[in-house]
């Protein structure tokens, strides 16, 4: 099993959508105004900021 | 939130009333607005299989269904609605059929609408409609599409044969989140609180819960494998998991599926498990 640890200071998750590939876990809170990606790069999983969100 | 089955492109709704479809390119993420013309807040939303030319559907607050279609030289999506067949309650769910041809809602009141096609249109009228006792969370198709299973606040799990038009409900304890199919005849059910259930789902509707998945255990059997994104606040939790028997068993899970993998998030937690779907 991986794990993948979002930041200390983010938001609790209220949404979540893995993509088909397993590249790109997204998470929304829970009115949908925040998302953060993460994309997996090898056996690492990176934060790949979204701009201009809800 | 949804991708789209080549995972390319990411459909977000929110409470702003609007969506909005993200690809990435060189320059980062970037986005098209998707003008749903809701009132009210967006609750839901979900690609249509790849067969279906980019074609999406969105839920919102006001009981109203807007089905859109993405193209990359649109810099402004628009939708049209779907609203004859419902109840102005608020859209809980959506889901569409394996093949692309069928659009399941489920809403507030309980009721759960089928919409089909004309063409490549959805048309907005119900093919069928059934009726649950409390609030629908979430929905699912099999992935045949020849069953829709639906996970209820009152923590009934209804399956409604499209075939037959015959419904089963099994009883669990405590409100249900979600429900994931993951063959053909078996699905996880996840309540709000507590393990997640292994369902088997026979042709007929019939169900049976299996067992519990046994996220705790599988955490703690494969701690010491745990990739090195994982920082000492992490490493701090899955001690705590150790100690604490009781740790996750009564946290909020919810779960998203892609082709092999299973991602898991404990609500109150910061994190995120992605576990091979060959383990369920």
């Amino acid at each position: 099993m991986e794990r993948i640890v979002v930041a200390e200071k983010a938001f609790v998750p209220s949404s979540m959508a893995l993509d088909p590939n397993g590249r790109f876990l997204a998470l929304s809170n829970v009115m949908g105004y925040q998302i953060d990606v993460f994309e997996k790069e090898g056996s690492q999983w990176k934060a790949t900021a979204l701009k201009e969100v809800h | 939130m949804d991708w789209d089955a080549d995972g390319k492109l990411l459909l977000s709704v929110s409470a702003d009333r609007n969506g909005q479809v993200w690809r990435r390119s060189k320059e980062g993420w970037m986005s098209t607005i998707v003008a749903l013309r809701f009132k009210r807040a967006a609750t839901c939303a979900r690609w249509a299989p790849s067969s279906s030319n980019s074609l999406f559907a969105a839920g919102g607050s006001e009981g109203i269904v807007a089905i859109g279609q993405y193209e990359d030289s649109q810099d402004l999506l628009g939708c049209r609605h779907l609203r004859k067949a419902l109840d102005g309650t608020p859209i809980q769910a959506l889901g569409w059929s394996p093949a692309g041809d069928y659009l399941a809602v489920a809403l507030l009141s309980g009721k759960i609408v089928l919409f089909g096609k004309d063409g490549d249109e959805i048309e907005d009228k119900a093919v069928s409609e059934m009726q649950v006792e409390s609030w629908p969370h979430s929905l699912a198709f099999s992935k045949e599409g020849g069953t829709l299973v639906i996970a209820c606040h009152s923590g009934q799990l209804v399956s409604w044969s499209l075939q037959t038009g015959s419904v089963n409900t099994v009883q669990v304890d405590g409100p249900l989140k979600q429900c994931l199919f993951f063959k053909e005849d078996e699905l996880i059910a996840v309540p709000f609180s507590g393990p997640a259930l292994k369902v088997n789902v026979l042709h007929d509707g019939q169900m049976t819960i299996k067992g519990q998945f046994a996220y705790d255990k599988a955490v703690n059997a494969r701690s010491s494998a745990v990739s090195s994104v994982i920082s000492k606040l992490q490493d701090a939790s899955i001690s705590n998991a150790n100690n604490n028997p009781q740790s996750g068993k009564s946290g909020r899970l919810f779960m998203t599926a892609a082709k092999e993998h299973v991602a898991i998030a404990t609500q109150g937690s910061n994190k995120i498990s992605l576990v091979p779907s060959k383990e369920f």
